[in-house]
């Protein structure tokens, strides 16, 4: 009988052991934080452009940065809950 | 890069999405103990106030780093935010390990109203943004509702 990737993956999970289970859980939250590092970088970025070439619009840029910011900071908040959860 | 000096209306445009952000907090804040301590008890009533508090402080602390850092050296906009990331997100790495240690909250309570809160304040302020920029002259007031 075949086992698809999936379930795989559960039953090997399922019999990790605590330390081991620890340790992924710690990686998992590390890579959670890359993924908004790099987008509040291209995000900032971009915006610095924006108001470098539209200073007047500083104003709508930086409220939008800042909501842009927050957004993928959720995305690092998400990943230290279930680092903890 | 030269920067022209920015108009005076975006002198503290963080500050001030954080503290309208902060002022809807405290609007949801006693629906939402209530509502939690009826349903789970006193400890996750602390867990919530704990996580909002955290969510809150961290809306006004990125808000006041940016804003001081896009007026006084926007070149260095993109480390500073970069930075203050990691910083912020260290600094609440290390209260929820600290409050998990202690064992003191109901932990999945206190976990899930840090992401539910984060973007509840987060999307009514999205909302109010998105008109206010859509629609200049006809800012958003409280007890102001559109169609």
């Amino acid at each position: 009988m075949s086992m698809s990737a999936l379930q795989f993956f559960l039953a090997a999970s399922a019999g990790l052991t605590g330390d081991l289970a620890a340790g992924l859980a710690k990686v998992g939250y590390g890579m959670a934080a890359i993924g908004p590092g790099i987008g509040i970088g291209y995000l900032v970025g971009q915006s610095v452009q924006a108001m470098a070439r539209q200073p007047e619009m500083a104003g709508q840029v930086r409220t939008t940065m800042f909501l842009g910011i927050a957004f993928a900071e959720a995305l690092a908040l998400i990943g230290f809950v279930l680092f903890f959860l | 890069m030269e920067f022209a000096v920015p108009a005076p209306s975006t002198d503290r445009i963080e500050s001030t999405i954080a503290h309208d952000l902060a002022r809807k907090a405290v609007i949801v804040a006693p629906v939402l103990l209530v509502g939690i301590g009826v349903w789970r008890g006193l400890d996750a009533v602390l867990g919530a106030l704990v996580a909002l508090v955290i969510v809150v402080v961290n809306f006004l602390v990125a808000a006041r780093v940016l804003g001081w850092t896009a007026r006084v050296a926007p070149h260095a906009l993109t480390g500073v935010a970069l930075m203050s990331f990691l910083v912020r997100l260290g600094i609440i790495t290390a209260v929820g390990a600290g409050i998990k240690a202690l064992d003191v909250v109901d932990w999945p309570v206190f976990c899930f109203t840090l992401v539910g809160s984060y973007f509840l304040l987060l999307f009514w302020e999205l909302r109010s943004v998105s008109l206010t920029l859509a629609y200049p002259g006809l800012k958003p007031r409280p007890g102001h509702h559109e169609e």
